[in-house]
């Protein structure tokens, strides 16, 4: 078996060695997350060491036959094979689900009340992060689904779980909404391997020109069909419902509203892991399968992508400059930035394409640190409103001084990863919807208002009517260094060197991008 | 020299003759002997069964037809074996059924034999009037199984309500037949299948409709929307194996007769499946919107019944756009979801039975934190609703996507989407019972409120579900029905503690099910997992069936 397959593998396994445990043995499920959280790390770091000589292609592949649909198509069998490798495009984002689930699992096993429900608090982190890890290593598109499938059960049974008052109605609406997106993104995913196959089209030029039904990702990639045998208008549909679902998926305007409702009431580890990767699967298939499959489909709906980016980037802002507390503020401005991540995918080309990998990265790690940040506020202060908030920063000086580290990444100063992104995103958007783009420009500024203003409300200005409750509260602790420091220093490493994303994405977006394809 | 033992008769009938002697045996000496215990009756079933499917596999390659009106052929061998198979597991939920409800009635065990003999007769003659005849006698034992509960208010509607609308459906399907008779002046299915083009262009009209009028007809039977009204009554109202029986058995049978009928009939006629097509399509959305709101267990699975026969009637809406070799795949995965479905609702409503048995209730939240007091029966029941609701590494999963991919094949993608798209729908439902479970300890008051709030103006369309929890109190027949010793014995009681009538002692609210209920129950885990996991093993052994040989 390949690295990759064990960085499915390994969290998936001690999911299930959990569910066998007593429930008494919360210390034993608790290790297992951290060992296995770490094993995977390690495997990234290999994986990413071993590859960075040779970024194109597939690395560290491996593939087992699973099972065979006899007589799917033109009297041949599909099989299905629980198959892994990364690429270019998905190293990286796989490498952020590997990090923010490790984050998430140390965020879980040192948040005070780690033992209650210790066991299925584990359980459940250990099999979403098996399946966010595999959503993004999957080169199989059966595997792909079950990864999706398995991300789905996990994330609803976590926020059930571990939410508090209303909130915990959300997981219902959270497990309609992304069960919703899957059965759109089933549908348009396996409707495009049809497609490439000769199923929309002239099926005896299709089986000339020796192209099969499969469901092997690389395969699919490397397909080149002309349009007689994938008609436009069939390319057209499937792209349209392909973006309905990464719309549910992703938590986009106006397919949005479980997110805030989900946000609003989970525990902080929930809401970094649901933020920080969860929420950036979308994005992914969007970039795999959209422009992976059909780039003349993104050039042909670029203008209704860039709208919806515009509008995604506008009101993620506004809902935010209007949000009354940090949950719902994080959770806007991360609307926001999907919205730029759109705009970039819009406008087909290089820059914009590879602005918005870099947006996924930079988006996931900042909602992560933010998240991570502003739960550690609302367990000192009991509040995270900012009406009740104000001038900690001379009791906390620590928390504030990250907490607005972590703002300023995500509007975007220079030396952040927040910069890099969205610059290289407006660089290609410019070039092909330039009007558009100076709209969406207004995002930047109002993210500036935004973050600035609650930043001021929450740390500086005048001492809240909360403030009395910090007096006595240790400021950041020796367990919550570790995910502020990492998440910090991969925000930071990315803004001054950016090359160590883009030795990866450079050449995943010139290959994404194959247009006439 | 004359064929004095008939020995190709027991080729084609060998199964249907030893259920069929069988049940009279079992009826004769529980008549003879009304002391003994019913377990000995239902082992003496099961043997019988077992026989039957010895019998079955063993003519399995063969082909034969006898008297013109019954075939051993490919589809007969694989839905007989299904249909034993399906009689087995209900025979030994009924065994336990038995042990712990020592006042049910006797009648149990012939009567399921009896509908099975109709069942097995309905996936193997080829003439209307012997199909007819099996429907019939599927039929009436169903009724009487329903109803046997004489004492019992709820089960006498739910028969009488199956009885009237069962009737009237059969009343409908002989109309259509008739139509057909007239036309061709035959009933044997080889002569109808000769002449299926003539009906078509010489009269489209009547065509038409005699295909509606026995799709309408089998609609009853197999509680396809609009039809589909008496369900939730009659499996509230019915026993445990029974419900489980009437969700999976008859079903099976049904499409059974469906499949080679229609086939048969109308293979010159490829533009009537349309109306298969609108059938199911109905049958998704209203069977899983009218899910939404229940709250007792048992209508909650009927209606989860309902559309799941939507989603087994995918395949007959695609049989008009496709040629004889694309109809292999719709065979293929027609079976493989009926497979899949009988072990997912078997195994769902014999988890349901015994936690609505131990608490006397069939609310819903009676499985408030299952998963702590019986983590293995959860885990089940998780499995089932996690099939039923499709989700992957299921059966369910894989029978869905194998329909979804016909339906892209075949160019009906609106089907399959609709499939997935009602499926989402009902993870409402489904995982709310799982949500149940494993949720930590809250008043049911607070969960409704908060739920309610949050969700409902979002994925219930609109609707405000007004269902307030059926509570049981004594004298409330939502409970008894089930547990027949109860009604004796504990009617005042309402903590639950003292039921000393009920079955050997073992019963009270932290029992474990007893090893019988447990095979049952891992039996269709291990099903549901494994043709999810492996879908292979029965796949190839589905394409390794020659259809048409």
């Amino acid at each position: 078996m390949g690295l990759v397959a064990w960085s499915v593998a390994i969290p998936l396994l001690a999911g299930l060695v959990t569910i066998f445990l007593p429930s008494r043995a919360c210390g034993v499920a608790r290790a297992l997350s951290l060992v296995s959280s770490l094993l995977t790390v390690v495997l990234a770091i290999c994986v990413w060491v071993l590859s960075a000589a040779q970024p194109a292609g597939f690395h560290a592949q491996s593939s087992l036959p699973w099972f065979t649909l006899p007589n799917l198509w033109q009297g041949t069998d599909l099989a299905v094979h629980l198959s892994f490798g990364v690429d270019a495009l998905s190293l990286p984002i796989w490498s952020l689900a590997i990090l923010i689930s490790a984050v998430a699992a140390w965020a879980a096993a040192t948040a005070d009340d780690w033992r209650e429900r210790g066991k299925l608090r584990f359980l459940w982190l250990d099999l979403g992060s098996a399946g966010v890890i595999g959503v993004f290593a999957a080169t199989d598109l059966f595997t792909l689904l079950v990864a999706v499938e398995l991300t789905l059960v996990s994330a609803f049974f976590l926020v059930h779980l571990f939410s508090r008052g209303a909130a915990r109605g959300a997981a219902l609406q959270l497990l309609i909404y992304r069960g919703l997106a899957s059965v759109f993104l089933i549908t348009a995913i396996v409707g495009m391997a049809y497609g490439l196959a000769g199923g929309f089209g002239d099926a005896t030029v299709a089986a000339q020109s020796g192209a099969v039904l499969t469901f092997d990702i690389p395969k699919l990639l490397s397909q080149h069909v002309d349009a007689s045998v994938f008609p436009a208008v069939a390319r057209s549909w499937l792209f349209l419902l392909l973006l309905l679902g990464v719309f549910m998926e992703e938590a986009l305007v106006p397919l949005h509203s479980w997110y805030p409702a989900v946000t609003a009431g989970a525990e902080r580890w929930v809401n970094l892991w649901l933020g920080g990767i969860v929420t950036k699967t979308g994005a992914y298939l969007l970039l795999r399968f959209g422009a992976g499959l059909l780039p003349d489909q993104v050039q042909h709906w670029g203008a209704l992508l860039g709208w919806l980016g515009v509008i995604n980037i506008l009101y993620g802002a506004f809902a935010a400059w209007g949000a009354s507390g940090w949950r719902r503020l994080v959770t806007f401005s991360s609307i926001s930035h999907m919205g730029l991540f759109l705009l970039g995918v819009a406008s087909a080309t290089t820059a914009g394409a590879q602005g918005a990998m870099f947006l996924i990265i930079s988006s996931g790690l900042l909602t992560a640190l933010l998240f991570f940040l502003a739960g550690g506020v609302e367990a000192r202060v009991g509040t995270e409103r900012f009406d009740k908030l104000g001038g900690l920063s001379s009791s906390l000086p620590l928390l504030s001084g990250f907490l607005l580290t972590g703002a300023l990444g995500a509007l975007g100063l220079p030396l952040t990863s927040g910069f890099i992104s969205e610059i290289q995103a407006f660089m290609g958007s410019f070039r092909t919807y330039p009007g558009l783009s100076f709209v969406a420009l207004l995002g930047l500024i109002l993210s500036a208002v935004y973050l600035l203003y609650a930043m001021e409300r929450t740390t500086f200005g005048r001492p809240g009517p909360a403030l009395e409750a910090t007096q006595g509260a240790a400021d950041l602790t020796g367990a919550e260094w570790v995910p502020v420091l990492i998440l910090t220093a991969m925000v930071l490493l990315v803004g001054v060197w950016p090359s160590v994303l883009g030795h990866w994405f450079n050449p995943a977006a010139g290959a994404l991008l194959r247009i006439g394809g | 020299m004359p064929d004095l033992i008939h020995a190709h008769y027991f080729v084609t009938m060998g199964p249907l003759l030893i259920v069929t002697a069988t049940a009279f045996i079992v009826m004769v000496l529980e008549f003879c002997l009304p002391r003994v215990d019913a377990r000995v009756w239902l082992g003496l079933s099961i043997l019988g069964t077992l026989a039957a499917v010895v019998t079955a596999a063993v003519h399995a390659g063969q082909r034969a037809l006898t008297l013109n009106s019954v075939v051993q052929d490919a589809f007969s061998a694989v839905f007989s074996l299904v249909i034993l198979g399906t009689t087995l597991l209900i025979l030994w939920f009924a065994l336990d059924f038995a042990r712990r409800e020592p006042q049910a009635p006797k009648e149990h065990p012939y009567l399921i034999l009896f509908a099975v003999a109709g069942a097995l007769t309905m996936a193997s003659a080829v003439d209307l009037v012997t199909l007819y005849v099996g429907l019939e006698l599927l039929s009436v034992a169903s009724y009487v199984l329903v109803g046997v509960r004489r004492q019992s208010a709820r089960s006498t509607e739910g028969a009488v309500k199956y009885l009237l609308m069962g009737s009237i459906g059969s009343a409908v399907l002989l109309y259509g037949m008739s139509f057909i008779y007239g036309l061709t002046g035959s009933t044997n299915l080889y002569d109808l299948g000769q002449q299926g083009m003539m009906l078509w262009t010489n009269y489209p009209a009547v065509t038409v409709l005699a295909f509606l009028l026995m799709l309408c007809g089998m609609g009853f039977k197999l509680s396809l929307v609009p039809f589909h009204a008496w369900t939730p009554d009659t499996y509230a109202g019915a026993p445990g194996p029974v419900s489980a029986l009437l969700a999976t058995l008859s079903k099976t049978a049904g499409f059974a007769l469906l499949l080679r009928m229609l086939l048969f009939i109308f293979n010159g006629a490829p533009q009537v499946y349309v109306w298969a097509g609108v059938i199911s399509a109905a049958t998704m959305v209203v069977g899983n919107l009218a899910a939404l709101p229940q709250r007792h267990m048992k209508r909650m699975l009927a209606f989860s019944s309902v559309a799941q026969a939507g989603y087994l009637l995918v395949p007959f809406a695609l049989f008009g756009a496709s040629g004889y070799q694309d109809w292999i795949a719709l065979f293929d995965s027609l079976v493989f979801y009926l497979v899949a479905y009988t072990f997912m609702t078997v195994g769902a409503f014999a988890v349901i039975w015994w936690v609505s048995r131990q608490t006397r209730s069939f609310d819903a939240s009676v499985l408030d934190g299952l998963a702590r007091r019986n983590p293995w029966l959860a885990g089940a029941l998780t499995v089932f609703l996690l099939g039923l609701a499709g989700m992957p590494l299921t059966a369910g999963f894989v029978g869905k996507l194998y329909l979804l991919i016909d339906t892209v094949h075949l160019h009906e993608v609106w089907l399959g989407v609709l499939l997935f798209l009602t499926s989402a729908v009902s993870f409402y439902y489904y995982f709310g019972w799982i949500r149940r479970m494993f949720q930590p300890a809250v008043s049911d008051a607070e969960l409704a409120g908060t739920v309610l709030a949050a969700d409902a103006g979002v994925f219930t369309f609109g609707l405000q579900f007004d269902n307030p929890p059926i509570t049981p109190h004594p004298g409330d027949e939502h409970w008894q029905d089930d547990v027949e010793g109860v009604r004796v014995s504990a009617a005042p009681d309402e903590t639950g503690a003292s039921d000393q009538q009920v079955g050997d002692g073992s019963a009270g609210t932290d029992a474990r099910p007893g090893i019988v209920l447990q095979t049952l129950i891992a039996v269709c885990v291990i099903g549901t997992l494994v043709l999810g996991v492996a879908p292979a093993v029965l796949l190839h052994g589905l394409w390794a069936v020659g259809w048409y040989q």
